[in-house]
This record gives C-alpha cells, sequence and structure tokens, in this order.
C-alpha cells in the first residue's frame, strides 16, 4: 500500500546521506591527518545512487552508496614549517573544492524539497480520493 | 421472492398482477412478472455490486495491488445501486398499497 | 442479530483499525527517541498482519454461509468474518530499519519513521471511512430510506 511515499522516502534518505557527505567533506576542508594520527589527508566521500530495480515496468526507488575519492590527487601546498610537510616541505591538504561542494548541497536540498512536496502531493491526493465516500 | 442481501431480508411484495395496469407501459394483460423481473434483476445487480466492493477491499489491505480509489470508488457503486433499489421498492410498495385501496 | 455484520467488510476494517490504532503508538514513540542512544525502533510489522488477512480470507472462502449466494448466480466470496487474528500481531515488536546506523546505535532516521507514520495514518484514514461508508449502507438498508 502507498508505494509512491516508500519511493520517496527512498529519494529523502538518499538525498540527506548526500547531505551529511558534503558537510563532512566542507568539515575535513583541511584536515591533514587521519584518525590515526598520521599524515594523510582526508579523502573527499561522495554518495552515488543507483536505482532499487532494473525492472522498466514497476517505478523504483534509489538506493546510496557512499564512496571515497581515491583517484584525485592532494592538493600539495608549499609549507615547509608545517609538521605534516614532507621532505620537499609540501604539505598534502584534501583535494576538496569548496564551490563544488556547495554546488551539490544545493542541488541535494533543492532535491531533497521536491520529494517532500511529491509525498505531500500524493497525501493530497489520497485525501482527495476520500471524499468520493464522504 | 425473498432474496437478501448481507443476511439482511429485504422483504419484497409481491408481483403486482399486470392486469391492474401497473406495468409501465404494459399492455393490459401482458406478462405478469414485469416489476418483479425489474426488481429481481436490480437486486441482484446491487449483490454482485456489493460483493464486487468488498473484493476490492480485501485486496486493497491484504496487499494486493489493488488501489485505494478502485476499493472506494467499487463501495460507492454498491452504495448508490442500493440507495436506488430501496427508491424503487419503496415506490413499489406505495404504488401497491395504492393499488389495494382502489375499490373494484 | 449480530450476523449483519459478519457478511460485510465491517469485521476485516475492524481489525484494520486496531492494527493501524496500535501501530501508531509504535511509531511515534519512535519518534519521540529520535535522539536517544542505544534505543531500537518498534514496530507492528505490516507484512505479518497482511499476511494473516489473506489467510483469512482465504479460509473464510471455504466456509461460505448457507443461503449467501447471490441472486444471479455467481459465487459468493468469503468473509473475514469469524476469522480472528492472533494477538501478537497487534503487539510491538523489534524491528530493524532499513538505513543507516548511528554511533550511538539508535537505529532510526527520521525520514522513515515519519513517512511510516504518514503511511499508517492514511490506512487508519481509508479504513475508517470503508466503515463509515459500510455503517451508512446498513442503516439504509434497515431504515428502508434513503
Amino acid at each position: 500500500m502507498f508505494g509512491t511515499i516508500d519511493i520517496s522516502t527512498s529519494a529523502l534518505i538518499g538525498e540527506r546521506q548526500r547531505m551529511n557527505t558534503i558537510a563532512s567533506n566542507l568539515a575535513n576542508l583541511n584536515t591533514t591527518r587521519d584518525a590515526d594520527g598520521k599524515a594523510a589527508p582526508f579523502q573527499r566521500r561522495f554518495v552515488t545512487f543507483s536505482a532499487q530495480s532494473e525492472n522498466p515496468d514497476t517505478p523504483s526507488g534509489v538506493t546510496y552508496q557512499i564512496s571515497v575519492d581515491t583517484t584525485s590527487p592532494p592538493r600539495r601546498v608549499y609549507e615547509p614549517g608545517h609538521p605534516d610537510a614532507d621532505k620537499e616541505g609540501y604539505v598534502s591538504y584534501p583535494n576538496i573544492d569548496m564551490m563544488n561542494e556547495f554546488v551539490n548541497a544545493v542541488e541535494a536540498s533543492r532535491a531533497y524539497e521536491a520529494n517532500l512536496v511529491a509525498i505531500d502531493m500524493a497525501k493530497q491526493g489520497f485525501n482527495e480520493s476520500l471524499k468520493i465516500l464522504a | 421472492m425473498s432474496a437478501s442481501i448481507n443476511g439482511l431480508g429485504i422483504p419484497l411484495p409481491p408481483t403486482a398482477p399486470a392486469a391492474s395496469g401497473v406495468g409501465p407501459g404494459s399492455a393490459p394483460g401482458s406478462d405478469t412478472s414485469l416489476f418483479g423481473d425489474l426488481l429481481a434483476k436490480s437486486l441482484g445487480q446491487v449483490n454482485g455490486l456489493e460483493q464486487s466492493a468488498q473484493a476490492a477491499v480485501e485486496r486493497s489491505f491484504a496487499g494486493d495491488d489493488t488501489t485505494q480509489i478502485e476499493a472506494m470508488t467499487a463501495m460507492k457503486k454498491a452504495d448508490l445501486a442500493l440507495r436506488l433499489m430501496i427508491q424503487v421498492r419503496n415506490k413499489i410498495m406505495d404504488a401497491y398499497s395504492e393499488i389495494k385501496q382502489m375499490q373494484m | 442479530m449480530s450476523s449483519i455484520f459478519n457478511g460485510t467488510t465491517l469485521p476485516l476494517l475492524e481489525k484494520v483499525a486496531r492494527f493501524t490504532d496500535k501501530r501508531q503508538d509504535a511509531l511515534t514513540a519512535n519518534v519521540a527517541n529520535i535522539d536517544t542512544p542505544n534505543y531500537k525502533r518498534l514496530d507492528l510489522p505490516l507484512e505479518a498482519f497482511q499476511k494473516a488477512l489473506r489467510d483469512a480470507i482465504a479460509t473464510g472462502q471455504s466456509r461460505l454461509e448457507p443461503g449467501l449466494s447471490s441472486a444471479n448466480g455467481s459465487p459468493s466470496l468469503g468473509r473475514t468474518s469469524a476469522t480472528s487474528l492472533p494477538e501478537q500481531l497487534f503487539q510491538a515488536v523489534e524491528a530493524r530499519s532499513p538505513s543507516l546506523n548511528f554511533q550511538d546505535n539508535n537505529n532510526r532516521s527520521v525520514e522513515h519513521e515519519m513517512m511510516e507514520m504518514t503511511k499508517n495514518n492514511m490506512m487508519q484514514s481509508f479504513a475508517i471511512t470503508l466503515m463509515n461508508a459500510q455503517f451508512g449502507m446498513l442503516q439504509e438498508a434497515i431504515r428502508e430510506q434513503v
């Protein structure tokens, strides 16, 4: 029953997780050490969405997966006095582009709102249909 | 005849003889069960609609593919058919009691 | 005298109304405990309830009440009347949520809880509206007046 709402809910959960990863990326913009304290720049996280079912006949929701961006190289800044500088004096900062993250955040937030509207429409449609019997 | 809907016995009037001229458009002396047929047919239809409405509701809650709209429209159709039948039956009862009072 | 209800959708709708009512309590508790550490969400499993309904409908089909066949000869359908569902369906149990696990061992997501609550509420409105319609039909027939 009410499968429409399930579909929108999966999207809401996915978009929220996307917002979470963007927030963690922004929080770790300048993190040069990992959780153990060793000098390793924070790897950017990102979320990939995939459809829940491949069957074109049934509308499907989304599932998300959080992946770590291991391919893009870190941002190297010449700071010889930094405790995490390597032998040549370069510090590896996370390759997180603030503007990119902002744009993604706006898009995720709009998608979240759009799915909320979809749920609201489903509820309204249902309430209208209740009037058949009123 | 005494068919019942949902176990409720809705008493039907005995079929009025067409010779007294109650059948709409019926020639005097034609077949005697015009109203009876009409009522029996509508009774069957009401019963059928009622049952399909109940089936739709059952399917809808038991997790099958029936949408809520289907169940609600089926219920409303059954409701309207029942109302129509009740009105027809009341009119028949009125006509019959009126005829009974006619001095012959 | 109560047999006039057994032939209708009313027993089924009563069960649904009771189930959704109990489920609403569990889901509200989940939302209230959104920030409670180590809270495990409660739920009344909907699939189990729907399966029990399906079984009750099927057994109802094998016990036709005499005299209930329709006037035009089509086979009459079973009713979920006398079958009562096991009481455990109406009790809250711990249930997995299909999403995130947070640091504090709480397995909830506020969207999931709100949406389950919304769907539950809609199902309850649906059942109650149908009940009203069914009662209305019975009243019309009894009063012999529209």
